[in-house]
């Protein structure tokens, strides 16, 4: 028996009361509300259950009939229905700070909301309905949504008088709430942070929680770094079929699964096949040093903690070939300043000195018989002292708007203490863009790529250009 | 409490009220001539349909929160004890139970005499009570001894007596932890008792954990033990017997107070080298061994000795403190006593180079030099002549037993190189003023302090702010803290000693160079450190 149904409560009353009772109309009635209650058990119960494991947990609470009572008087008056710098305007729109959306009736939405399906003025047989996207537009960043046409001109809906005042309740239909559950039951223990939206934490609290009770691989690693980036990684061997642009945004389609990338990321081309555990934009490269050097990387500044003594400046050494010149203190090539360069080789001197080497020596068994005449000094750092003991991570502005990106504060915390990690944030020059907003990652879309919430119009792009490294 | 609803005062206006809207909505709306305001539906019916609803509602949600360690903290009443244990079962997580201190006292008679201390006899040092769980007995000889519990009286070269019995503290927790020599009082009168002395730091007791500090060990309770990640080798760490409330500071490749690992050709750190800075919420140990030192001639103030503590001797010992010729009184100490660190290498040793980088670890050693004039008609040989000394030295507690556990074959990672340290001591001392003393409950504020500071793992810094706090949930009305003085004494492992003072905030200054930063320095507290006096006086 379904007691989410009208007809089962009847038939659990029996013919009596549902058939042949004068009332039966008010049996009837009260069967409804009875089952409108049972349906919001279940979702209660169905929701408490998924908390049984973190990796079912739902971020948000869902309520089938969110009452929601507004008054006339708070059109147009909360914070997210003025101009402010984030509202997605162009300059010249005829607006200025402060000035209240044309056209536009903004209320407050309820707190913690993260999506419903639609508004209405009914519980039962609805004679006016506003579709989020259609009729209205729930803002989740600014809490607010907006009608395109007052609710309170609207003749379905009848106000009642408060004072001078008109008061209504709509009904927000299939409401999802975020009571910051994800938090509450696992965030605390796994590096997650208050505030932050459930669906955009879990996956950030997921990658902690399984590095903290498995231990730290190179999967699970990229899955900590995904959630903090915000650049997803595909899960299993994947080809791109197509990629598009909505909401500002690059959505990549593969033939096993879809992935949103964040503003100013950009994805793969249609067609390349990405082996398991690849990011799905370059924002985000992981290189585990080897023999083989990656192109993206300029170079590596070796920064005072990580000198051993004798050298007292940081260290530049570039991903290019650079020519090795004869001093009197022995064969030299450039890795830094002058300064910086004769204190490097001196120490390297003194050092080999001890185990009787010179400098020649190393650069002789590089170079054949020889020292070389030109080196690449990424490359001698990278085979002479790095290999196996170093994991660099690369990040452009893009993969760093996410509100997870704090965890990458913590990533020495889940990486072997032996290993050295470094992080490098690349500026590239006439590429980078990024938007001056908060982070855009708005509520109820990061777990459904195709529930985007609508723009008005473009956002406002910074775009800036930084001389590149040498 | 438990998570059902068992009062409609557990369910809020704004709860009823939303499941009052829905159903007589509903009602209304299908049935919109029957009136869901007011009377026999809307009393009889609609408002304890509602008033289910709503209760079903809370329950559901009382289940949800119930299930977690941080609401269980922010709301007490959701904190039955049987919740709470399945609650931190998911988190592998035991809460530490309390203990009671224990340790040795000595008792000093005037006279040579049968003594006799019954059980339950209470000594009190300060607010804190100790009590003989059993009955002891001081006897002029080992003839007299009858049982186990008996003591032969031994003579001091003042003319006492003295004789140790064990007692515990009366109080569960660290409070109870004295340290060598600290004075009791006995709390009848013995005859010829003329002093008592704790005659060894007590051990044993611990604080209760509580619910806030179960929750700040949820993530290390389901966390591998195992040689992965911070997380995975602090609970490794833990997972050693009697090492279940230490803080790990995990100092690797790329960390500033990493030394070990830029001992390589060339002039750039190379990882694969790893500190573990361990730390207990107890003060460091002071414990005292018996050692032979050679007599290396007449120095210029007397005999001069050279002794040798080996690394397995004393291990990880921040600071030689003392030391005393055995046959001395226990209050006399040597002159001009040099301790030198040392590292001298061993085979299968990690990667060390030097005594600073062998600090506060089993592969350090001392070597003492000191000035102690012979004994009446003592004739000494230069280089030959040899005699015990006791040796007191301030060391962390587990170092040897940690570091073992480490590098046992089923523990130890490949290719592992670790070394334990004990953590960097900073000892504080706090000084409170207040408006008056009166009423002014000072054993418990001090506890409290400890506790914090002592719990505080490598917070970097100690707070009179959080302090103050601890202090204004203690004072009676009227009474006012009106200052805080704060001081700390650094031992370094380059074998500085620092003192830093503050009123606001107290920071060890940060020295990478010399591994002392906030990752490796501890701040410990002790009661006695605490001093309560009132503003203005003199």
């Amino acid at each position: 028996m379904n007691l989410t149904e009208v007809g089962s409560a009847l038939a659990l009353m029996g013919p009596y009361w549902s058939q042949t009772y004068d009332g039966r109309e008010q049996v009837l009635a009260l069967a409804g509300a009875a089952s409108v209650a049972a349906q919001q058990r279940q979702l209660d119960t169905t929701f408490r259950t998924s908390y049984t494991s973190r990796q079912t947990a739902q971020p948000y609470r869902r309520v089938q009939f969110l009452p929601w009572t507004v008054r006339a008087s708070s059109v147009n008056q909360s914070l997210g229905s003025v101009i402010t710098h984030d509202s997605g305007l162009r300059y010249n729109q005829g607006y200025r700070y402060g000035d209240v959306f044309r056209d536009q009736y903004a209320l407050a939405a309820p707190a913690g909301l993260r999506g419903f399906t639609g508004i209405t003025n009914r519980i039962t047989d609805a004679s006016r309905c506003w579709i989020d996207g259609v009729d209205c537009l729930f803002d989740a960043q600014h809490g607010v949504i907006r009608f395109k046409e007052n609710p309170f001109g609207d003749p379905a809906v009848i106000p009642r008088a408060i004072g001078d005042d008109q008061e209504i309740t709509l009904w927000l239909v299939d409401a999802e709430l975020d009571l910051g559950d994800i938090y509450e039951q696992f965030g605390f223990a796994f590096e997650g942070r208050p505030g932050i939206d459930g669906a955009i934490q879990k996956p950030a609290v997921l990658a902690v929680a399984d590095i903290v009770v498995g231990g730290t691989n190179l999967h699970k690693l990229k899955n900590l770094i995904a959630a903090a980036t915000g650049i997803p990684k595909t899960e299993q061997d994947e080809t791109v079929e197509t990629v598009f642009t909505r909401g500002g945004r690059q959505v990549v389609v593969t033939d096993k699964s879809v992935y949103r990338l964040p503003a100013g990321a950009a994805g793969p081309a249609a067609g390349a096949v990405l082996p398991a555990g690849t990011f799905l934009s370059d924002a985000v490269q992981l290189w585990e040093v080897s023999r083989t050097i990656p192109d993206w990387i300029r170079g590596l500044r070796i920064g005072q903690d990580l000198l051993g003594g004798g050298v007292s400046q940081p260290l530049f050494f570039a991903n290019r070939e650079v020519p090795v010149v004869t001093t009197a203190d022995g064969p030299q090539f450039h890795v830094g300043t002058p300064d910086a360069t004769a204190g490097f080789f001196r120490e390297f001197a003194r050092r080999l000195a001890d185990v009787d080497l010179t400098v020649t020596d190393v650069l002789e068994s590089l170079g054949g018989a020889a020292v070389p005449t030109g080196i690449n000094p990424f490359e001698f750092l990278s085979q002479q002292w790095l290999r196996g003991s170093l994991l660099l991570l690369q990040l452009t502005p893009a993969a760093m708007q996410s509100h997870n990106v704090y965890l990458l504060n913590h990533l020495r915390k889940f990486i072997s203490p032996h290993t050295l990690l470094m992080t490098v944030l690349a500026l590239q020059p006439q590429r980078t863009s990024f938007t001056i907003a908060a982070p855009t990652v708005s509520a109820g879309t990061a777990a459904n790529p195709n529930r985007a919430p609508l723009t008005l119009s473009p956002r406002f792009s910074a775009r800036y250009t930084r001389t590149p490294c040498p | 409490m438990s998570t059902l609803v068992d009062s409609w005062a557990d369910v809020s206006q704004a709860e009823f009220d939303a499941a009052l809207a829905v159903v007589s909505t509903v009602v209304t709306e299908m049935q919109p001539a029957t009136e869901t305001r007011l009377g026999a539906v809307h009393d009889l019916v609609l408002r304890p349909y509602a008033a289910l609803f709503a209760a079903n509602r809370v329950e559901q949600s009382r289940m949800l929160q119930s299930g977690s360690l941080l609401a269980i903290t922010r709301d007490p009443d959701l904190a039955d004890p049987d919740t709470v244990d399945q609650v931190y079962s998911n988190y592998n997580v035991v809460r530490q139970t309390g203990a009671k201190a224990s340790g040795q006292i000595t008792l000093v008679l005037s006279r040579a005499a049968s003594t006799v201390i019954p059980a339950g006899f209470v000594f009190t040092s300060g607010d804190r009570r100790f009590v003989t769980l059993t009955s002891f007995a001081g006897r002029l000889s080992s003839n007299s001894v009858l049982s186990s519990t008996d003591r032969v009286l031994v003579q001091q070269l003042d003319g006492t007596w003295t004789f140790e019995i064990e007692v515990e503290a009366v109080d569960v927790g660290v409070s109870g932890l004295l340290r060598r020599g600290d004075p009791l009082q006995a709390s009848r009168a013995v005859l010829n008792l003329v002093r008592v002395a704790a005659a060894d730091d007590f051990s044993g007791g611990r604080d209760v954990e509580t619910t806030a500090e179960l929750v700040q060990r949820a993530q290390l309770g389901v966390a591998a033990q195992t040689w992965s990640n911070t997380s995975n080798i602090t609970k490794l760490v833990q997972s050693f017997p009697d090492r279940d409330d230490f803080a790990v500071s995990v100092i690797g490749a790329g960390n500033a107070e990493q030394l070990r690992d830029k001992h390589s050709v060339l002039p750039l750190v190379h990882g694969n080298r790893v500190d573990l800075w361990v730390r207990s919420p107890r003060p460091p140990l002071i414990q005292t061994i018996e050692l032979s030192a050679v007599y290396t001639g007449t120095g210029v103030n007397g005999a001069a000795w050279r002794l040798v503590v080996a690394r397995d001797k004393l291990p990880g010992a921040y600071s030689i403190v003392a030391a005393s010729r055995r046959e001395r009184p226990i209050t006399s100490t040597v002159t001009n006593l040099v301790a030198t660190r040392k590292y001298v290498a061993a085979v299968g040793d990690p990667d060390i180079a030097n005594a600073l980088e062998a600090a506060f670890s089993i592969y350090q050693s001392f070597e003492l030099t000191f000035t102690d004039p012979p004994l009446q008609g003592e004739d000494l040989v230069a280089d030959v002549s040899t005699a015990t000394f006791a040796v007191t030295a301030m060391l962390p507690e587990g170092v040897a037993d940690i570091q073992a556990g480490l590098d046992a074959a089923d523990v130890r990672p490949p290719v592992g190189d670790v070394v334990v340290r004990g953590a960097v001591p900073c000892a504080v001392s706090i000084e409170l003023y207040f408006t008056t003393l009166t009423g002014v409950p000072r054993a418990d504020i001090s506890s409290a302090i400890v506790r914090e500071i002592n719990t505080s793992a490598f917070a970097g810094a100690v707070y009179a702010s959080r302090i103050a706090r601890i202090v204004s949930d203690y004072l009676p009305d009227g009474v006012d803290l009106v200052r805080i003085r704060l001081a700390g004494i650094v031992t370094r492992p380059d074998g500085q000693v620092r003192l830093t003072r503050d009123r606001d905030i107290l920071a060890v200054e940060s020295d990478a160079a010399a591994m002392t930063t906030d990752k490796t320095v501890a701040y410990v507290c002790e009661t006695t450190a605490i001093s309560y006096s009132i503003e203005g006086a003199v």
